[in-house]
């Protein structure tokens, strides 16, 4: 569906702008203050004069930079961070690209911004930039590795990498899919147990009720995702006390603006994978109880209005939430320093990945 | 699709020469990666969708990134800006390199292609080009090639042991 | 119309990226209409907090970024090779096919597979190179005139 390129790419947009202002507000009411107030009704048109002064900036070129790559790199970090969007499944038509490669495509085109992110670094010429592109790349490519084990512990439970049938198998419309039309979904995934919750639906097939153990994956799949996207508590890329900006130090208007585009289309994209590998994409929370099938009043079938509109707003609905949460702890927690991020990388949570793995497959198996 | 081949193909063929004519090694380093990713839109192109995302996930976000702290961990402070590729036995290396062009060449035109039985066994069953190849490959290793798959993780222990080692060198003379 | 299903799945993903880049580029353009162009020697001086920059910032790097770059490849091809694994061993039609004994076969080799690598990860760990270098404070030898026990006044204040 190349429709969900053109719906994409103003979404992103629109929402860098609103999610800058709840990120000021959230700081505000965190720290007991009121954020933004000045422009507009509540301060709600703050962002828009921040980015039409952005526009409006000079474009500084510091003597000394690499021109070329120095104006590149901007492009390199946000077309791989936009380009890990095309696998996005919006709503039950809105399938994005669907690759059988799906989220492992994904992965690796994300992969790609920190060429970009060193790129920006090396071409400054600045101390401060290269630092900060040197631990940006060290932090982002050790908490790569969490999440690809993560991440493959969830397609071990949903047996695809395409993550429109990953969405399919977390609620009551399983039978729509191409070859789930036998598909059966039980309580905890466990067909032992008698219990069959494939016409129940809701929050009880999600992929996180599933297998219960992914609760585990999800914070895992949080916190290295908060990680990957350089926010706090993992900033250290761009410690202002300490780096200045990190790698965007010499950068300024425009290019900064690309910049800051990007880290918030990370996020947003983090948030759209946690909702639909964790908790069941456009599915709707709520389970079919007897004759009160909320499920089913609540979720349209697919290929429908109402079930385009609903699914989107179910998953905008999750995603949101994700993305309160990484600014809440964003304005909660302090900024951790080097030896702690890579001992919880490494020694926390790609141990606790490995085991992941091999419980969900045992998991799988046993579900049979 | 021959226009997306040749397309891409010229693509790869022009960053490759981009790669060789940069006077900066990270210029070298940086124009790898269009020739990274010129390669992989070719294997998705020849249907091989898994190899073509593994290439970009192993080369250009690992391999590539591991060459460019190379390329910055050795390089030493420069007094003017950049730092250029000295090269002192021009001759010798434009012998090889033809020496190795023409047997390559020589191989392309002596190998006939369209007798290959796989190749031909490809052109009659075009189903293989419409599917995932991702499937078939995890079969595959887990049955026909189990044993290089075991090897492979024997021979990145070997790596890590060997990557340890390299750490034990502590390089004390860097600025930064 | 491209003839294979995948091939014109990545042509959505091409999209994606040709728009990625053309909207940056849309960007560029519209801050160069719109911005000022006033270069000087000051606003072009490359940040180093406020004094002119000394030498060059193209200078060797720590080798430690270098170590975590490639702990970093093998520990993914490690999961890129778990990738086809992953989404076969537990197919229902190879499952009944073999009465089960499908699912158990290849989860014993992808737990080899596992235990190897996981032997890279404790022999790293035992090697100390997971453990990021830290500073050692140095003392310094200023001795200064006011003596410390004035400082321990002030403090129990």
């Amino acid at each position: 569906m190349w429709i969900s390129a053109l719906i994409l790419l103003p979404f992103l947009i629109v929402f860098g702008l609103a999610a800058v202002y709840a990120e000021r507000k959230v700081a505000g009411f965190v720290q007991d203050r009121l954020g933004p107030s000045e422009v507009g009704k509540y301060g709600l048109l703050q962002t828009i004069a921040d980015i039409l002064k952005l526009i409006q900036k000079e474009i500084i070129i510091p003597k000394g930079v690499d021109a070329f790559l120095f104006r590149l790199a901007p492009i390199i970090v946000f077309t791989s961070v936009f380009a890990g969007f095309a696998i996005l499944p919006l709503s039950p038509m809105l399938m994005g690209a669907g690759l059988t490669t799906g989220i492992f495509y994904a992965l690796a085109i994300i992969s790609l911004d920190i060429v970009g992110l060193l790129m920006a670094g090396w071409a400054s010429n600045n101390k401060y930039s290269i630092l900060g592109a040197l631990r940006a790349v060290a932090q982002i490519i050790s908490y790569e590795i969490p999440i690809g084990l993560v991440v493959l512990s969830v397609v071990i439970i949903s047996q695809s990498l395409d993550l429109q049938t990953i969405n399919y198998q977390q609620g009551i419309h399983i039978a729509s899919l191409i070859g789930g039309e036998s598909e059966k979904n039980f309580l905890f995934g466990i067909a032992a147990t008698g219990i069959e919750t494939t016409q129940i639906g809701g929050f009880l097939t999600w992929n996180v009720f599933r297998m219960p153990f992914l609760w585990v994956g999800f914070i895992i799949f949080f916190i290295a995702t908060l990680a990957e996207s350089n926010r706090a508590p993992f900033d250290i890329p761009e410690a202002e006390s300490e780096l200045i900006g990190g790698f965007h130090t010499e950068y300024s208007g425009m290019l900064f603006a690309i910049f800051m585009l990007a880290e918030y289309g990370m996020m947003l994209l983090s948030a759209f994978l946690a909702a639909i590998l964790f908790f069941g994409g456009w599915n709707t929370p709520l389970p079919n109880i007897g004759n009160i099938s909320l499920a089913t009043w609540t979720s349209g079938a697919p290929n429908t209005i109402y079930g385009e509109i609903t699914g989107f707003f179910w998953l905008l609905c999750k995603v949101f939430l994700i993305i309160f949460l990484q600014m809440w702890v964003r304005w909660t927690y302090p900024r951790l320093r080097a030896d702690h991020l890579f001992y919880l990388c490494w020694k926390v949570l790609v141990p606790f990945s490995l085991v992941l793995i091999l419980l969900s497959s045992v998991w799988k198996l046993w579900s049979f | 699709m021959t226009f997306f081949f040749y397309l891409f193909a010229t693509l790869t063929l022009l960053m490759t020469l981009l790669l060789l004519l940069s006077k900066k090694l990270i210029h070298l380093a940086f124009s790898f990666l269009g020739v990274l990713l010129g390669i992989a839109a070719l294997f998705v192109l020849a249907g091989a969708d898994f190899l073509a995302v593994a290439q970009i996930l192993v080369y250009a976000g690992g391999v590539l990134v591991l060459i460019i702290i190379g390329i910055m961990l050795t390089q030493t402070a420069p007094k003017e800006n950049g730092q250029n590729i000295t090269s002192h036995s021009n001759i010798i290396s434009a012998v090889l390199v033809l020496v190795l062009f023409s047997m390559l060449v020589y191989a392309f035109i002596s190998q006939p292609f369209e007798q290959q039985t796989w190749i031909q066994n490809a052109q009659i069953q075009q189903k293989t080009l419409q599917t995932s190849t991702l499937p078939s490959t995890g079969i595959l290793l887990m049955t026909q090639y189990l044993l290089p798959f075991e090897l492979t993780a024997i021979l990145l222990l070997v790596a890590i042991a060997g990557a340890i080692t390299l750490l034990q060198y502590k390089n004390k003379s860097r600025i930064l | 119309m491209l003839q294979s299903a995948e091939i014109s799945a990545f042509s959505i993903a091409l999209l994606f990226i040709i728009l990625g880049i053309f909207f940056v580029l849309m960007g560029y353009l519209t801050a160069w209409l719109v911005s000022p162009h006033q270069p000087n020697e000051e606003k072009q001086t490359i940040y180093e907090c406020g004094e002119d920059p000394i030498g060059n910032a193209w200078g060797q790097i720590n080798s430690k970024f270098y170590i975590v770059a490639l702990l970093f490849i093998l520990f993914d091809i490690e999961i890129i090779l778990l990738f086809p694994w992953a989404i076969i061993f537990a197919d229902k039609s190879l499952y009944q096919a073999t009465q089960g004994l499908w699912g158990w076969i290849t989860l014993l080799e992808v737990i080899v597979f596992l235990f190897v690598l996981a032997l890279g990860l404790v022999y790293a760990w035992a090697k100390g190179v997971l453990e990021w270098e830290k500073p050692q404070p140095k003392n310094s030898d200023f001795q200064p005139i006011v003596p410390k026990k004035l400082y321990e006044k002030i403090n129990e204040l």
